[in-house]
Formats: structure tokens, sequence, C-alpha cells
């Protein structure tokens, strides 16, 4: 039996493991879309919400001007979540080094997004990457997502 | 002959495209959108071949949705983009034309979060943030557990030997006691081409303390160099009006960036260095009113090998007019390195704001101003100023939008740089 054989029965498997886990006894129950659109503001999850609920910890979901630097941690938790309000496009437009067009290229005129790389981000990225290529890493680790930086890191 | 990879994606285009042309039959059985968004640019760069060459590329973005929202049951999400090159130059001679971002399949179940996705699809769970040609899975297993997993191709390294060889596995598990905590840990293994490239397992934290008061943070430990990548902690609390965000960060270089095929130069490089990397700072966000947001952001850096020290301040003040997007803000940085080459002073203002002026569409304008000064000259300038003004209408009920932005730059890179900029988005569906 080949590797991939393995690997494909092994998904198999789990996958309806999943399927069967799931139909045994009930656990949380996220709406699959929230019921107000905020299509116009950036949403405090807690002018509504209580700060802890039973399931969700709303208050570290706040859109405050600063969670654009901050969410990591919640989304990796729980990207279910996030999907209640957001598609997949949009973590695309930051996270999605693949659009060719730097988020703040893209979405020029939604200046309150306060997107990343805004203005002259090609000398700014010498200190900023000298001082933490962490935060570089992130987006731009892999032969795909670094061929922006390939053009002179090579 | 083409790879496995482009036949993925020619194969999800057809099926992206043939929903696209099957949507009006389509509609009555399930709730279709379609948004297009087409960006014109213009600017002049100097090519190979040619100084000043004229670059204009006309960039399509597609996504579409198909199926009902917010109920359980089967929907197909879709988003990729294609570029068109009108200027005379070849700005463009070694970049990709197009590429799928994610096009899958999804399943929601009624019950236990259930969701299961197939096709490409970005994947956030836990050590995983990767684009995955493959299927994922998620669900809670009894009220205290959630289990996630998935397998299939790694997008990264498609244009590394195609996808033959490459794998991509892994998963997430979750013990969970309401909010009260939360506890994980998740595993992701990498391969190309039948070699192990990555593997890395993680533990994450949620915690609720007394008070306001919550914790959360994870670790990450590379199985490859067998040692710990990454420690990430952080408090949330709230006093008063404030909301306060202290946490911390530790990186080992040489376990968090990696000199393999995954990786990509400068962080081959990085990953020799043996340096570690210490964060820690925070941020404090003051809300005396619905309509004014301030936040403060302190970090200090810490390097063991360079022996040197780093910190940034940060000051950003928002007024927001009401409950829409209109607001105009200021923000003031400063990065402090050991040394004048990793020191610049950081000044930004904008403004974003809806007019609606009788027997007119809705408009909006917008306005950024960004100035950098250096301590130390970069290509022999010390300064950088971008400056964006932009123009914009809806239509149509608010379906079609059209917004012009201009943006002129001098810095270390671009004497006195033009760009012009045309987006034109459209909307449509019978949600």
């Amino acid at each position: 039996m080949t590797g991939r054989t393995l690997v494909a029965l092994s998904v198999t498997i789990s996958m309806l493991f999943l399927v069967a886990c799931a139909s045994m006894k009930k656990g949380n129950v996220l709406p699959l879309e929230h019921p107000q659109v905020f299509e116009n503001m950036a949403p405090m999850c807690t002018e509504c919400h209580d700060a802890r609920s039973e399931d969700v910890h709303y208050e570290l979901y706040n859109h405050t001007s600063v969670f654009a630097k901050n969410h990591r941690l919640p989304a990796y938790r729980n990207m279910q979540i996030c999907t209640i309000c957001h598609a997949q496009k949009d973590c695309a437009e930051c996270h999605g080094v693949r659009i060719e067009l730097k988020p703040s290229q893209k979405n020029q005129i939604e200046t309150f997004r306060k997107m990343p790389h805004r203005g002259d981000y090609l000398s700014r990225h010498r200190i900023d990457g000298r001082i933490d290529p962490t935060s570089c890493f992130r987006c731009h680790g892999n032969p795909k997502t670094a061929k922006t930086c390939a053009k002179c890191h090579g | 002959m083409k790879n496995k990879s482009d036949l993925f994606c020619s194969t999800a285009f057809s099926f992206l495209l043939f929903s696209l042309l099957a949507a009006p039959s389509l509609s009555q059985a399930a709730e279709y959108s379609v948004s297009s968004e087409t960006i014109i640019r213009t600017f002049e760069r100097d090519t190979a071949d040619k100084k000043d060459a004229l670059v204009a590329p006309v960039y399509e973005y597609l996504q579409m949705d198909i199926g009902k929202k917010g109920e359980a049951g089967i929907s197909f999400h879709g988003y990729g983009w294609g570029r068109a090159d009108l200027g005379d130059g070849d700005y463009y001679s070694e970049d990709p034309d197009g590429e799928l971002l994610y096009g899958y399949l999804e399943y929601a179940g009624a019950w236990n979060d259930l969701n299961l996705r197939l096709g490409r699809q970005h994947i956030f769970f836990g050590v995983s943030s990767e684009s995955l040609d493959g299927l994922s899975g998620s669900t809670d297993i009894t009220p205290y557990f959630t289990i996630a997993a998935y397998a299939g191709y790694p997008v990264a390294l498609n244009s590394e030997n195609g996808h033959d060889g490459d794998s991509l596995i892994g998963g997430r598990i979750e013990h969970h006691w309401g909010t009260f905590y939360r506890i994980g840990s998740s595993y992701k293994r990498l391969a190309n081409d039948g070699d192990r490239v990555e593997e890395t397992l993680g533990l994450d934290i949620s915690l609720a303390l007394p008070g306001t008061t919550s914790l959360q943070g994870h670790s990450t430990r590379n199985l490859v160099t067998d040692g710990w990548a990454e420690h990430f902690y952080e408090l949330h609390f709230t006093l008063a009006d404030l909301q306060v965000h202290p946490f911390f960060q530790h990186f080992q270089y040489e376990d968090y960036f990696s000199t393999n095929i995954a990786s990509a130069n400068p962080f081959r490089y990085l990953a020799g260095t043996d340096e570690t990397l210490t964060v820690f700072g925070g941020d404090v966000n003051w809300y005396k009113s619905p309509n004014w947001e301030t936040a403060l952001t302190v970090k200090n850096y810490d390097y063991d090998i360079r022996d040197e020290s780093s910190q940034f301040f940060s000051g950003q003040v928002t007024w927001h007019r009401g409950e829409d997007l209109s607001q105009m803000g200021a923000e003031v940085g400063y990065m402090h390195g050991d040394t004048a080459e990793t020191n610049y002073v950081l000044a930004r203002t904008f403004v974003f704001w809806d007019l609606i002026l009788e027997n007119l569409p809705p408009l909006f304008i917008s306005w950024d101003l960004l100035f950098v000064s250096y301590d130390e000259d970069i290509n022999g300038k010390d300064s950088s100023l971008f400056c964006s003004l932009g123009l914009g209408a809806k239509f149509m009920n608010e379906r079609l939008s059209l917004a012009l932005t201009g943006d002129y730059s001098i810095d270390p890179y671009f004497d006195n740089d033009l760009r012009g900029q045309l987006v034109l988005t459209y909307k449509y569906g019978n949600e």
C-alpha cells in the first residue's frame, strides 16, 4: 500500500469520524451568518453581547482600531466565529499575498482600514524587516508568497 | 505539459465560469452572489528594455458564492483574479497573470458546527495558516471537545516541481468548558516531493481569569529542528474606559524560519543566524465616547546574538461621525533602534467621508497623507512623502461603485511618482 493510499484512507476515515461525531451529541452551535450585516461599520461585539457568553468570548472580537494587527490568536483558535461575518475573500485582501497588489493599493480609497504597507513601504521595510522579520515571514515565508521578495533578495 | 496544479486551477476556473453562466438557471434553486472588481492602474517604471515604460495593468477580481446564506447545506465559494497589461513594456514578464485564490464546495451541518470543505481553500487551525488543495473538516464532539483535520496538496509548493509527492496534513483538537478555558493542540506536516520539509506541533490556550481579565497564547514546536519556534502570550483586561492588552513573544530563528525548500530568502539566511528575538509591550484603547477612539502602542524588541534592542511607540486618534464609515484620524509612530539606520518617525492623517448631496448619487471621498523621516539616508534621501486623494460614487442601489484615486510620492526609491487607479465594483445576485 503506497503512502498516498494510506493518506487518502486515513483522511476518509477521519472525515467519516468527524461526521459520526457531529451527529452524536450537541456541542456549540454558532450561527452560520450574523443576523445583522455590518457593511458600513466596524462592529464592537460588546455593544450588543456580554463580554463573555456561554460559548463566545465576545470581547476578544471587538473590532478596535488595533484589531487589524491583533486578531491572530482569536482567528487561529476558532475561524468559524470569523466566518459568521467574513468570507475568505476578506482574509485574502491582506493575507493573500498572491493577489499581487498590496492591500493598501487594492483598497486605496478605504483609508480607514489601516491596511499594512501603506505609502512608501519599500523604504520602511528595510527597517521593519530588520527589527522584526518574524512578522514578514508569516505572509511572505514560502516560495510562492515570497516572489515579491525574490526580485531583490534572490 | 501542464502540471497538476495548473490542471487544478483550470478545472476550478472552469467550474467558476460554468457556475457564473449557469447561475440564472440555478437562481430558483439557490441563492447566488457575484462580485466583480475591475481595477485599472497606470504608472511609469524603468524595465530591462525601456526607460519610463508605461505600465497599465487591468485587473479583474471575481468572487462568487452559491448557496443559501445562513442555512445548513452545500454551497460553493470562489475567488480569483487575472491581469492584462495594456502598457508598452514587459513589467510583468516574470509574474503570473492570474490565480485562483480559493474555490471550494462547503457543507455546513445543522448540528455541532460541522463544516466540511473540498477544493482550494485557506485553512487556519492552530499552527496552520496555509493554502490547501484538498479536504478539511471541523466539528464539535460532545459539548467539551472540538476537532478539525485537513489533508491535500500545499498550494505554496506547486511552483517547486508541481504537486508530485507533495502533501499537507494536519489538524487540531480542543478541550473547552464554555468560555472559562479552551486548550488546544494542533499539528501540521508538509512534504515536498516526498520529503518532510515542515512538521510542527502547537499548543494554545485561552483562559478566563477573575474580573474582565483573560489570557490567551500559543507555543509552537518545530519537530524538524526539535526546538521551540515561538511563544506568544497576551492578556486582555478592562480598566474603566480603557481596554488594556499586554503581550509577550519569543522567537528562535533557527526553529521559526527554515533553510529548506518550503522557505524563501531572506528567511533562509536568518535561520542560520541562531538569533533569538523577544518582544514585549502592549496597547491601550480608550473609548470615552462612541465617536472617539484613542490607541497607544508600545513594543520593545530584544536580540540575543546582536545584543541590541529596539523600541516602537505609536499613538493614534480616530473620530467617527456616527454609525457609518465616515471618519478621520491621525497616527504618529517612532521606531527607535540602537543604530541610526533603524530609526524613523512616521506621521499619518487620513479621512474617509460619505456624502449625501441632493440630486447626486451617494459619494465618498478619501484622503491619505503619510510622512516618514529616516535618521540615516536611504539612497541619499532622509524622508518619504506619500499622498493619496480619492473620489467615489455608488449607483443602482449601491450595487455599482466607481472609485478614482490619484497618488503622489517622493521617497528614497522614486523622485516624483504619480499613479492613478480606477476601481469599478459591481455586485449582483438573487440574495
